[in-house]
């Protein structure tokens, strides 16, 4: 085995474990049963997106991907405050 | 060599990454799952992003990623902060196993600030002994039985604390160096005042049956080993209430037809 097709299939690894971490994340997202619960997911889904974005940049070579992965990171972090706003203001009215 | 430690990271992460999945879906409750969520992810991005690091060894890569890992660090906990505060005050249920919501009754429900309880008489005084606090018994209910239990106790060195819905009489037991909360003994926050999971014994002096399998109920969820000692004034209750709290019923008028047999009882041998 060469030492590429070595990280390689270690890349791949790490990406089936991110894949099936989202999937229950979806579930989640799906699932609730309350508001809170679904943000949770949902931020869960969009820090593992990151991972996975990081993981293809060392998967493909590319550093570039790492900038995409602080994006959405932050997207990420955004987001949740919004939400977390949303959520707050909801119940207050 | 950084080939390896990249790649030993990569897989780290993306086993926090699963473990923060499992968790989201596996846990009881919102804030639980959160604390898997947040935590996980937090550390699984870490060690993904410090993968890449390493895989590049460039100096401009490896500074993107740490800023990316400070980031994260920093924002993760804001974010998971805002959702658990909102979530609170939405009133997400918390799991059936909680056995105490150290928050409740804290938060003024209009303002949505956090304040302290300010009822000095709800908390036991810093200045209390803390010798005192272990291996005592609690006392719940001050009045005619209680006074009586707690006076003699206190003659025998046994050292009490006395749980009691009156503020006045909290007030005068303190004032006469006897350790009181003020509060309701069937909420848990109350007995845990009452360092009832030191304490060896809980007497419930209150007649009120109902409230009483309540408060034994609490405080064996505080502390599973207590011995609980209660009254009643009904034939009927004693079996049944004895086998529900399993520990030891007094039956007033039992005790009090005892007493006088015996007072007469004395008097024919003499």
């Amino acid at each position: 085995m060469t030492f590429v097709s070595w990280v390689s299939t270690l890349s791949f690894i790490s990406l089936s474990m991110m894949a099936v971490a989202i999937m229950l994340a979806a579930f989640r997202l799906i699932r609730g049963p309350s508001l809170p619960d679904r943000v949770v997911a949902l931020d869960l889904i969009s820090i593992l997106a990151a991972g996975i974005t990081a993981i293809y940049a060392i998967a493909s070579g590319q550093a570039v991907f790492l900038d995409v992965a602080t994006i959405i990171a932050l997207v990420s972090f955004l987001g949740t405050v919004a939400f977390a706003r949303y959520v707050e203001k909801q119940v207050s009215q | 060599m950084s080939e390896a430690l990249s790649a030993a990271l990569m897989l780290i992460g993306a086993t926090f990454g699963l473990l923060a999945g499992a968790g989201v879906v596996r846990m009881p409750d919102l804030f639980m799952r959160m604390q898997a969520a947040t935590k996980a992810s937090t550390l699984g991005i870490g060690c993904i992003v410090l993968a890449v690091a390493v895989h590049f060894g460039e100096l401009g890569v490896a500074t993107r990623a740490v800023a990316t890992i400070i980031f994260v660090f920093l924002t993760a906990p804001v974010a998971a902060h805002m959702i658990a505060r909102a979530s609170y005050f939405v009133g997400v249920p918390l799991w059936d196993g909680t056995i105490i919501d150290e928050l409740r009754g804290h938060y003024d429900r209009r303002t949505h600030r956090l304040a302290r309880p300010d009822d000095p008489y709800a908390v036991l005084p810093a200045t209390v002994d803390v010798n005192r606090l272990a291996g005592h018994v609690v006392i719940v209910g001050y009045g005619r039985v209680g006074r009586r239990i707690g006076a003699a106790l206190t003659a025998n060195a046994i050292s009490i604390v006395v749980v009691e819905d009156n503020r006045e009489i909290v007030q005068e037991l303190r004032d006469s160096d006897i350790s009181a909360v003020f509060g309701n003994a069937s909420e848990p926050a109350v007995l845990i005042q009452a360092h009832l999971h030191q304490a060896r014994m809980l007497i419930i002096a209150v007649p009120d049956t109902v409230d009483v399998r309540r408060m034994v109920e609490m405080a064996r969820t505080v502390n599973p080993r207590i011995a609980a000692v209660v009254r009643t004034h009904r034939d009927e209750q004693l079996t049944s209430l004895e086998n529900q709290i399993a520990g030891k019923v007094f039956l007033g008028e039992h005790e009090l037809a005892v007493s006088m047999t015996r007072y007469v009882l004395e008097a024919y041998e003499k």
